[in-house]
């Protein structure tokens, strides 16, 4: 039965292979959408997950790009118990480098502006990381800058070379690297310099980055920050930074079942439409196989198993094609993708069951025929 | 034995205002062995008979008896057991699926039926030796002529090994020649394999090798005797 099934998807070639087109786009830009995202979630998670301490940002700000607090919360917070030092920092999107706007996308540029008297390079990055080339920066430094290896290359520069950012010149002096991608194209620089870039005020940084005694405080130390500066401040712990990016993420799972039932509908009256149309043209054939002793059950899973089978060919293509995507997709932009198992098996039902359920009224017409009415000659 | 009997059989089509009576109060048997060939004007009700004698339809009123059981008791489930077990067809058109060879063709039949696929594929194969098309088993009805393809149908009507074997026109798509050949072929099988067969035609030069004649004419069938009903249906004809 069933390689009878297949062998009737093979009489109209190009009907199937439209029908099968449309499960199949629909499962490539699943397994595209759904793989690169889990490859930034990944990516940022590792990034994440090498930062410890507690971020203090203004309160209500969306988040470290809209925040500005006063630097007198610098002596106040080290006031915290437990609270070894409140490092501030300014953390924007660069506009212009080397007069040219940069683009928003994976070649993002941070400027990152920290407090180098208080601290070690990797937190005053905020993203952890060593040093590949020259030095690291110091409280003391003016007109200098630290970028990521990424940086260099966008921007064709070597060590020593001279950078202009938002329309001020600096001198790269050192460059970092990370384990995440998209963290390896920022600028560091002295706080104080970032706020002549920035046009922040003397008095002020964006957040702080507070560094504890004990890192198992983590949390605790954060509530006592957020009770006793309720009005003016809010503090996350470093594990909860990967929660923003998982709220984002959420947000784009949305959209991917979103495209996924759009695919699911659109794949679903392409099969519909192609086993009716097959069904009606083998009115009489059908007829014939009733007359030969075939129940309206056998002619109803002939007509499934047919769309069952598109179902799972669409499904295998797309998920050959979308994984192939993915990767070309990384090759060329060097974005992380990661394509778990369970996507791909998600995936597959989803398509077989597309397959399923588009099969079961044309099956069910099929079965219907009445043979007697597609016997007659006309 | 009485394989298959109708007992005032009437089938009734209404077509909005208007109401076709295809058949008006037909009684007959078939008896084991039989070779019966029914001719009529197209349109007499031929098809719409055969196909209620094959337990394909049922009778507006009237029963039929199928081994002595009531068909109109019988759900479509039932009507398609008693098919598949004892019923085989053959049509004008033939109605093989193009996309699948002569052999494959044969065993359509058995496709739903659980049980050793070699056993059924080693009867497909004898019987298509039977139907002459030893040779040709592999392959697609396109490459075959008409009469091959009604030679496959033939075939794909014993496969379920069914005591009765109903063909509509079997030769209407056929020249003579070939047409013979098919009708000798049936012929043989009823001599040989015992099988009864109920040919419904317009050609009435089968009557000559039937062993019981029958003629259709608005719904009712007649028997006929050589002498006397044969050539009322010709003056009819000439007419
Ligand atoms: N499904 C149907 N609906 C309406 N009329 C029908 C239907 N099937 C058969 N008929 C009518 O019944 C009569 C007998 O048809 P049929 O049995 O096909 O005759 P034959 O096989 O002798 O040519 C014809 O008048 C035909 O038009
Ligand atoms: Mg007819």
């Amino acid at each position: 039965m069933i390689k009878l099934s297949y062998s009737n998807l093979f009489r109209r070639k190009t009907r199937t292979i439209i029908s099968l087109l449309a499960i199949v786009i629909g499962v490539m830009v699943i397994i595209v959408m759904v793989s690169l995202a889990d490859g930034q979630f990944r990516d940022l998670q590792n990034a994440v997950s090498q930062v410890q301490g507690i971020r203090v940002l203004q309160k209500g700000a969306a988040g470290p790009l809209f925040s500005e607090i006063d630097m007198s919360f610098e002596q106040k917070l080290e006031s915290v118990q437990g609270v070894k030092k409140a490092i501030g920092t300014i953390f924007q999107i660069a506009q212009t480098v080397d007069g040219e706007p940069v683009q928003f996308g994976t070649a993002t540029v941070r400027i990152i502006g920290s407090d180098y008297s208080k601290g070690s390079f990797e937190t005053a990055a905020g993203v952890g990381g060593e040093i590949i080339q020259g030095r690291s920066l110091k409280a003391t430094d003016s007109g200098v800058v630290v970028v990521g290896e990424d940086f260099m290359d966008i921007y064709n520069k070597f060590l020593n070379n001279k950078v202009k950012v938002n329309g001020e010149t600096f001198r790269i002096v050192g460059v970092y690297k990370t384990g995440s991608a998209l963290l390896n194209s920022s600028v560091l620089m002295t706080l104080n310099d970032s706020r002549d870039v920035l046009n922040f005020s003397k008095n002020k940084t964006g957040q702080f980055s507070v560094e504890v005694d004990d890192p198992s405080q983590e949390k605790k130390i954060a509530e006592l920050i957020n009770l006793r500066f309720k009005n003016d401040l809010e503090a996350t712990p470093a594990s909860g930074f990967s929660q923003d990016f998982a709220i984002i993420l959420d947000g784009f799972r949305l959209l991917v079942v979103a495209v996924a039932g759009i695919s699911a509908i659109v794949a679903g009256i392409g099969i519909v439409n192609t086993m009716l149309m097959s069904v009606l043209e083998r009115f009489k054939e059908i007829g014939s196989l009733k007359a030969g002793g075939w129940t309206n059950e056998n002619v109803m899973k002939m007509v499934l198993f047919e769309s069952i089978i598109l179902g799972i060919f669409g499904g295998l293509i797309g998920i050959i094609l979308g994984v192939g995507l993915s990767l070309y997709i990384s090759f060329l932009s060097g974005l992380k993708v990661f394509i778990s198992e369970i996507l791909l098996i998600q995936v597959f039902l989803f398509s077989v069951s597309i397959g399923l359920f588009a099969g079961l009224y044309p099956a069910y017409m099929a079965s219907k025929m009445d043979p007697v009415e597609a016997l007659r000659v006309e | 034995m009485t394989l298959i009997e109708s007992k005032k059989v009437t089938k009734v089509y209404k077509l909005g205002m208007t109401t076709v009576h295809a058949l008006r109060g037909v009684s007959s048997q078939i008896e084991k062995g039989d070779f019966i060939v029914i001719v009529g004007p197209s349109g007499s009700g031929k098809s719409t008979l055969m196909h209620i004698l094959g337990a394909l339809d049922k009778p507006s009123e009237g029963e039929v008896l199928i081994d002595g059981k009531k068909i109109s008791k019988l759900d479509e489930w039932e009507l398609a057991m008693i098919r598949r077990k004892k019923i085989g067809f053959i049509f004008q058109t033939f109605n093989l699926i193009p996309t699948l060879n002569a052999l494959e063709n044969v065993l359509i039949p058995t496709e739903p039926l659980d049980g050793e696929q070699e056993d059924y594929r080693e009867r497909g194969e004898n019987l298509l030796d039977l139907v002459g098309l030893k040779e040709r088993m592999h392959h697609k009805p396109s490459e075959l002529s008409g009469g091959e393809r009604q030679r496959v149908a033939i075939a794909r009507a014993l496969i379920n090994d069914p005591e009765i074997v109903f063909a509509d026109e079997p030769t209407g798509n056929l020249d003579s020649l070939t047409g013979d050949k098919i009708i000798n072929l049936m012929l043989n099988l009823n001599k040989e394999e015992k099988k009864t067969f109920v040919i419904v035609t317009h050609n009435q030069d089968l009557l000559k090798i039937a062993s019981k004649k029958f003629i259709m004419k608005d719904g009712e069938l007649s028997k006929i005797d050589r002498n006397h009903r044969v050539r009322k249906f010709t003056e009819k004809r000439t007419k």
